[in-house]
């Protein structure tokens, strides 16, 4: 018997269609997925650069921060920072150090409004894939510092600590006790890293703990602060030429070089032209500065700024009981030679508010200043 | 041995072990405090007991170390400064003479530093115009150091 069938009725080929409509849908999804993963994948990417273009901007911040701290501003963020931003940082790119794709580039743009206390810090973080993220940070003069506690900006030192009866303490502490711990800074920096392992060299084990603040136990650190020639040549001038400097004034074993307290504040400059010797007690606040060797073999307490263009001797000889000086200042010492050699005690405590008293005896001040950061924005 | 002698055995170890301190009140440099059972200083740390265990702190974060027992029965004080002289606690011997070379040299240490932190107390006091009484309480505290120092200073030099 023969079947006849329709056209419609024959079904032959229509699984095979079917079939290919299966595999070209199962295909289209299979390469729509795969662009979508592709598409994903370089978004990824690319949020990722983003994020290290940005991250790295906002280190490059950091470091400028850091650099025009070193340094410090004296009065005027434009004519001392902005016009030298070559000299302060550098206006090459930079990279991350141990990133090589990750770079920044930093400069310092006078402040729209008010150009002499503030400036705007412009950070370009660059990543792979062509990422650029730009960071701006205006930042403005903040509070006076001292590169450390004590600070020995020669370039060769040769200190001597001996005996164990001395701190050099760089938390920054007010004179009424507060202290501060965002303004701390190290017990002893040096200019040079040559200064800084003189200094660690020369303290033994038992004196390490002597010298405490910002980086640990010993708190000794290089800083970019000002030289020796800058010292004796730009910074102690300027403050000898300033009004009511006492000199050589005669020491009756119980002497008052200004004062400060709570209720007054009447520092002083005070200076020496030759060696001086503390044998009595000596109360002071304000600036001493002393041209040739400072001696202390009495009891002396000194709020402010210490500069000993010879050598600092606190008492004399460690095994002589009979020499007891007691020391206690707060503020900052810069000398270009440091021998503590301490009968009785000796302490050197850092104090920013003490340096801020003694910045006021100079006009346009003599201590610098730090910058600190009040606004941001990236894009 | 029978049990009891045992267990009074136990007892005097612990007696024994029991520090010399108890409830101190620490002040760290960050501004917070730690109230302990006993403490005893190792080198450049300060080894706190507490009920909850041994707490090791740097010295240097150290600002004050106050007995609560002695403040209880003190006069009340002037207001406490953020950073005051620590008081040091009593040499473990009964009399610097007993003291070992090595004990007096870590005593000597620990004194110096005590008076070192005392004057800086004191100078923040006048700073502050804390009170007659204040000022000669600190006085009176660093004359003590540096006579017990002086003293300990003769065993260290083995005199």
């Amino acid at each position: 018997m023969t079947m006849k069938r329709g056209l419609l009725g024959d079904q032959s080929g229509m699984s095979l269609v079917f079939a290919l409509l299966v595999v070209f849908t199962l295909l289209s999804l299979t390469v729509a997925s795969l662009l979508a993963t592709t598409s994903d994948l370089k978004i990824t990417s690319n949020y990722q650069t983003g994020m290290q273009a940005l991250l790295t901007a906002q280190s490059g911040i950091e470091h400028a921060k850091e650099a025009v701290n070193e340094l410090g501003v004296a009065s005027n963020c434009q004519s001392e920072i902005v016009a030298n931003w070559s000299s302060v940082f550098g206006t090459g790119s930079q990279t991350v150090v141990g990133y090589p794709l990750l770079s920044y580039s930093v400069t310092a743009v006078a402040d729209a409004v008010d150009p002499v206390n503030y400036m705007v810090l412009r950070s370009t973080g660059q990543a792979p894939n062509e990422s650029l993220r730009f960071v701006d940070a205006r930042v403005k003069i903040d509070v006076v510092f001292s590169p450390g506690a004590i600070y020995l900006p020669g370039d060769i030192v040769d200190p001597n600590f001996n005996g164990n009866k001395f701190l050099v303490d760089g938390h920054d502490t007010d004179l009424n006790g507060t202290t501060h711990p965002a303004n701390d800074v190290p017990g002893i920096t040096a200019h040079s890293q040559a200064g800084v392992d003189s200094v660690i060299n020369q303290l033994s084990s038992g004196q390490v703990d002597n010298v405490i603040g910002l980086g640990g136990m010993p708190s000794v650190k290089m800083a970019d602060g000002f030289t020796a020639s800058q010292l004796l040549n730009q910074i102690t001038p300027a403050i000898l030429a300033s009004p009511g400097v006492v000199t050589n004034p005669t020491l009756n074993g119980n002497d008052t070089f200004g004062t400060c307290n709570s209720s007054t504040t009447t520092p002083q400059i005070t200076h020496f032209t030759g060696d001086v010797t503390v044998n009595g007690t000596l109360n002071g606040c304000g600036i001493l500065v002393v041209d040739n060797s400072l001696t202390i073999s009495g009891n002396a307490n000194f709020d402010g700024l210490i500069i000993v263009k010879g050598t600092t001797v606190i008492g004399k000889n460690p095994s002589d009981t009979t020499v007891q000086g007691n020391t206690t200042i707060m503020g900052a010492v810069w000398t270009t030679d440091l021998q503590l050699t301490v009968g009785g005690s000796a302490s050197v405590t850092y104090s920013s508010q003490a340096l801020a008293i003694a910045n006021t005896l100079v006009p346009g001040g003599v201590v610098k200043k730090r910058v600190k950061l009040i606004a941001w924005k990236d894009s | 041995m029978r049990p009891a002698q045992i267990v009074a055995c136990g007892l005097l170890g612990l007696l024994a072990a029991v520090p010399a301190h108890a409830d101190f009140e620490i002040s760290l440099r960050e501004g917070g405090t730690m109230i302990v059972q006993s403490y005893q200083i190792d080198g450049d740390k300060l080894v706190a007991y507490r009920p909850s265990g041994t707490v090791e702190i740097a010295f240097s974060r150290v600002v004050n170390v106050r007995d609560l027992r002695f403040d209880a029965t003190a006069a009340p004080r002037s207001p406490a400064p953020h950073a005051s002289a620590p008081s040091l606690p009593a040499s473990t011997a009964s009399s610097p003479a007993m003291l070992s070379q090595d004990d007096a040299g870590k005593r000597d240490d620990e004194l110096t530093r005590a008076i070192i932190l005392a004057r800086r107390d004191l100078a923040s006091a006048q700073y502050r115009g804390d009170g007659k009484d204040a000022i000669e309480r600190r006085k009176a505290e660093i004359a003590r150091l540096e006579a017990e120092r002086a003293t300990v200073h003769k065993v260290v030099v083995g005199r």
